[in-house]
Order: structure tokens, then C-alpha cells, then sequence
């Protein structure tokens, strides 16, 4: 009894993620191999086919294409952004304390929420962007209608959502940057600016790799944006890979194509999480104070 | 002006601008530039609040007037929308998933964190391992999976499958390994078999820790939004995000959505999670930080 108690208490948690964690993964790679629409009784197997169909597929190059847009537009603001405010407010001053809570706040709202009310101030006719372009006489911009700037519309939304969360890393990591260090700098005469590139910046270097692979990880996995905001138009200008599967494997039925594409993308985004692991090891500084 | 012990360069920086008083044009500039970038952020959240309180037909006219506000539009969201049954939904879905998650997640640490048992360490990787894997890869095989059991849009589809996680599990086991086990002897002399020492020593000690994984999963199964948007069908099974993207963009592409409504059923989705955010700021900051080191 008491040699069996420790599995009991495991057991409930292990159960929950191996029936809808380990076996959908498994599943997955048997659905991939097979070709089946709910309309079909029995399922056919069809070998590495419906890989050979998503690689040559043009809607999955443009979906992988756009989502690597949507990714490589919203890292570099973000980042860069972050790490500029989180050395302006690392030190846990009251006020500075204030702004991270405020910064931080678009990470704990709904996607959803947040698609809404970007929706409403990018659109076009009545939005809170062009009213104020117009009211500066400037001409109003298709935010959300251009297919060629739609997605880029939507890698703002995620600057605004994500900054506030690498604020937070960034102080973290600033704050673990012994004073010495700085000390040792300013007795040679440095100056703010050789001391934020000399010294700072290289020694959060780990925590911007770290911020790098996350936002990677997540921008490839951006969804709800897209299916609250534009349906993954106009013209398939915003149709990123989750649009792209979800579309292919729900509406469209075709679970083994479906299956294949999210195998593709998983296996993409364990390499990158494995790089991080590796390459990073204890090096970030997580927490708050 | 609190200070921290070991206070970092830029603390130091800091310092000498304050002490410099009369306002150096750095401290000036750097003021602006923060106020204004806090204004970007709490701006559309105005705009929410701003947007529910006017009255329809002034909305969309170009030289809108927001005065004088009025709660009509969160009348019609409580009395003409089902709005009370999507909140309902999601008080359910996210109370049960909530106190399952932690039950669950402090069983399993205790185990983990606890006893010797064979495969301890190989179960404990496969608990931690799922923290890697990306949810979109479960959509298929789950929505299958509840298809086969002829539960689709049910609450225990939108339940089940977020009873436990990877997070939980990892985040109580390191605070539980952290309890002086030589507690766990006093009781155990006394007595206390391991279920006793659960519930009188461990459980009691790790209130902190259970708090963050509570309100992490709160805060996740709340703002759920793939899941239920493929598994429910129909309109009584909606939870607040899912009827929230309803309202904007019904079945009926192109019409103009009501605004003042959509914007007072924001607000009303938001308000649970702003008003935990406003209590208990810190350790939210705190559970989303750890939690992605996955």
C-alpha cells in the first residue's frame, strides 16, 4: 500500500496530460500518414503523402511566409523598446514599480479583448487612428484592409500586448548586473552611452537570446489576433500557419493535411525551445522582486 | 525612495539625476518618454470604457460626441445578448479547471517533491516535458477524441483537457522540496500517515505557492480562446471570449458591428481578470515570468 501511495497521488495529473498531451501527439502522427475527412467511414493510409501535398502547397508557403513577416516585424520594436524602458525604470523605485504594473498589463488581457479594440481603432472609416491622421490632415490608412500592410497592423498589436512582459525579463536581468561593474566602468571615465553598449547591453545578451527565441516561439503560434481581426484576409494577407491549419483541418475537414501541418510546426518549435535550453542553460534571470 | 541592497548602475544613475533637483532635461526627457508610453498602453483601455458609455448612432459618425455617457450599452449586453450565460460558462469552466489544476498539480508535487518511488524521475520529465509542447498540435486528435465520446460542446470538453499542467506540477514540487522535511517527521511520530501530512503540514505551509499556480490558472483558462472557439457549436456553450468574437463579427460578414455593445462586452470579459490584476499585480507578474521559461 504504501509503496503503491506515490503513483496514486501522481496519478490524476498523469492521466490528464498523457490522454490530451502525449497521446494527441502520437495520434497525430498516425492522422498525418492518412488520408480522412469526416465524410470518409474509414481512414486511408497514404504514406508521407500529405507532406509532399503542404510542401507543395502555395498556401502553405504563403502562410509560412507571413507568419515569418508577422514574427520578424514585431521582434526588433519589441525588443528594443524593452530594453530601452527597462533600463530607464529597473531600479525598484515606487514610480518605477507603477509603470512596470502598467507596462505589464496587456500580458494578463484577452487576446480577444485586445483584437476588439485594435480592431475598432484600426479601421478604417471611424477608427481612432485615421480620426486622428484626418484631424492632423494627413490621409487615413487601410490599417486592416491593405493586404500588404494587414499583417504588419497586426505585429503592432503584438508589440503593444508582449512589450510590457520583456520589460519585466530585461529589469530582471538589469538588475542582476553587479554595481562593481559599473563602478569599475565610470573610474575609466565612461561615458552613459559607452557604459549602456559596453557594459550593458552585452551583459544581458543572454536575456535578449532568450526574449529572441520566446517571441520566435510565440509569433509562430499567433492566432487569435488573426481570427478576431481579419479572418486571415484581405486576400490571404494575414493567413498564418495556425489560420492556415485550423483552416485546412476544421473547416476544410482534412484532418491527415491538418495533422502534417501541425507536425511540421511542432517540430519547428521544439528545435527552438531545445536551442534555448541548450544554449542558455541558468544563464537568464528569472523573477520579481 | 526605497532602494534595493545591492543597487545595480543604473540605480546609481538614477540617484545623481534626483540629487541633481531643478529637473535635468535627461530626467525631463526620460519622463515624458515613459508617460507617454504608458499612455499608449492604458489608452485603449480608455477607449474601451470611453466606447461602452456612448450611445450608438454617435459613434459612428465622423465628428463623434462621447458626452453625456449613458449604461444603455451594457444594458442590452446583460438583457439582449446572452451575456450572463457566456459569463456563467466561464465561471464554471474556469472554477472547475482552477480547482482541478491545483488539486491535481498538488497531489502530484507532493509525490514528486516527497517520496522515493521507481520512475520518479522519468514521470516527473514527462510532467515537466509537456511545459514544451505547443497546444495547437492537441487540437486535432482532441477535438477527435471528444467527437468519438459524442461530447462536443459540452462543459467537460472545455474542462478536461486543462486539468492538469506541466506548470503547476514543476512550480509546487520546488516550493514543496523547500519545507523542512524534518517536519514531516514530527508529524509522522506523532502518528500522521501521508495524507494527514498533506493537509496539516504541507498544504498549509505552501498557501503561497498554491495561490500562483490558482491564479495562473485562472488567468490562462479564463483568456482561453482556440479551444472552445473549435469545440462549442452552439450559442448556450459560449464563454465570454468566445461571445465576445461573436459580437463583433456575427455570421453576417460586413455589417458594422455595434460598437457601444461589443465595447461594454469587453469591459465585461476584462473586469474579472483587472480587478485580480489590481490585488494581486505581483504575483500574476510573477506566475507568467516563471511560467515561460518552457
Amino acid at each position: 500500500m504504501q509503496r503503491l501511495s506515490p503513483y496514486l497521488y501522481a496519478a490524476p495529473a498523469l492521466i490528464v496530460l498523457g490522454l490530451f498531451v502525449y497521446w494527441p501527439i502520437l495520434y497525430s502522427v498516425w492522422l498525418s500518414l492518412h488520408r480522412w475527412d469526416f465524410l470518409m467511414p474509414q481512414p486511408q493510409f497514404v504514406g508521407l503523402r500529405n507532406y509532399r501535398i503542404m510542401f507543395e502547397s502555395a498556401q502553405f508557403s504563403n502562410a509560412l511566409r507571413i507568419t515569418a513577416l508577422f514574427t520578424i516585424a514585431s521582434i526588433p520594436p519589441m525588443l528594443v523598446l524593452a530594453l530601452g524602458v527597462a533600463v530607464l525604470i529597473a531600479p525598484p523605485t515606487r514610480p518605477n514599480r507603477v509603470l512596470r504594473s502598467v507596462f505589464f498589463l496587456p500580458t494578463v488581457m484577452s487576446a480577444v479583448a485586445i483584437g476588439v479594440v485594435f480592431d475598432w481603432m484600426m479601421n478604417s472609416e471611424i477608427g481612432t487612428f485615421n480620426t486622428w491622421l484626418r484631424a492632423l490632415g494627413l490621409e487615413g490608412v487601410n490599417w486592416l484592409i491593405d493586404p500588404n500592410l494587414a499583417i504588419y497592423s497586426l505585429a503592432m498589436v503584438e508589440v503593444w500586448k508582449q512589450f510590457g512582459y520583456n520589460v519585466v525579463m530585461y529589469a530582471a536581468g538589469l538588475q542582476a548586473i553587479p554595481a562593481t561593474v559599473y563602478e569599475a566602468a565610470r573610474m575609466d571615465g565612461a561615458t552613459p552611452w559607452q557604459r549602456f553598449r559596453d557594459v550593458t547591453f552585452p551583459l544581458v545578451m543572454p536575456t535578449t537570446f532568450f526574449l529572441l527565441i520566446l517571441a520566435v516561439i510565440n509569433g509562430f503560434q499567433v492566432y487569435t489576433f488573426v481570427e478576431v481581426m481579419t479572418q486571415g484576409g484581405p486576400a490571404r494577407g494575414t493567413e498564418v500557419l495556425l489560420f492556415y491549419l485550423i483552416r485546412t483541418g476544421f473547416e476544410g475537414g482534412n484532418v491527415g493535411l491538418g495533422s502534417a501541418i501541425a507536425l511540421f510546426l511542432f517540430a519547428f518549435l521544439i528545435a527552438l525551445t531545445l536551442l534555448k535550453m541548450l544554449t542558455l542553460g541558468r544563464k537568464v534571470h528569472y523573477g520579481y522582486d | 525612495m526605497a532602494t534595493t541592497d545591492i543597487p545595480s548602475g543604473d540605480a546609481r544613475v538614477q540617484q545623481t539625476l534626483r540629487t541633481r533637483r531643478g529637473w535635468s532635461p535627461a530626467g525631463v526627457a526620460r519622463a515624458l518618454f515613459l508617460g507617454l508610453l504608458a499612455l499608449v498602453v492604458l489608452y485603449p483601455l480608455w477607449n474601451i470604457l470611453a466606447i461602452s458609455l456612448a450611445d450608438r448612432s454617435s459613434v459612428i459618425a465622423t465628428d463623434r460626441t462621447l458626452w453625456p455617457p449613458t449604461g444603455d450599452a451594457y444594458a442590452r449586453a446583460w438583457f439582449n445578448v446572452p451575456f450572463p450565460r457566456y459569463f456563467l460558462n466561464s465561471l464554471i469552466v474556469t472554477g472547475v479547471v482552477t480547482i482541478g489544476n491545483t488539486l491535481t498539480a498538488v497531489l502530484a508535487a507532493y509525490a514528486f517533491a516527497r517520496a522515493e518511488f521507481r520512475g520518479r524521475e522519468f514521470l516527473f520529465l514527462l510532467i515537466v516535458g509537456t511545459l514544451m509542447i505547443p497546444s495547437h498540435v492537441t487540437l486535432i486528435p482532441n477535438y477527435l477524441t471528444f467527437a468519438r465520446w459524442h461530447m462536443l460542446d459540452t462543459h467537460v470538453a472545455l474542462i478536461l483537457p486543462f486539468l492538469a499542467s506541466g506548470f503547476s506540477v514543476f512550480f509546487l514540487r520546488q516550493f514543496m522540496r523547500g519545507i523542512p522535511a524534518s517536519l514531516d517527521e514530527a508529524a509522522r511520530m506523532d502518528g500522521a500517515g501521508t495524507w494527514m501530512i498533506l493537509w496539516t503540514i504541507i498544504v498549509p505551509l505552501s498557501w503561497p505557492a498554491i495561490a500562483v499556480v490558482a491564479l495562473f490558472t485562472f488567468m490562462g483558462n479564463w483568456n482561453e480562446f482556440v479551444w472552445p472557439l473549435l469545440t462549442t457549436s452552439s450559442e448556450d456553450m459560449r464563454t465570454v471570449q468566445i461571445g465576445l468574437r461573436y459580437l463583433l463579427r456575427d455570421e453576417g460578414e460586413g455589417a458594422t458591428p455595434d460598437w457601444p455593445l461589443v465595447m461594454a462586452g469587453t469591459m465585461i470579459t476584462l473586469l474579472p481578470l483587472l480587478v485580480a490584476y489590481l490585488f494581486a499585480e505581483r504575483h500574476m507578474i510573477r506566475g507568467i515570468t516563471m511560467g515561460s521559461f518552457r
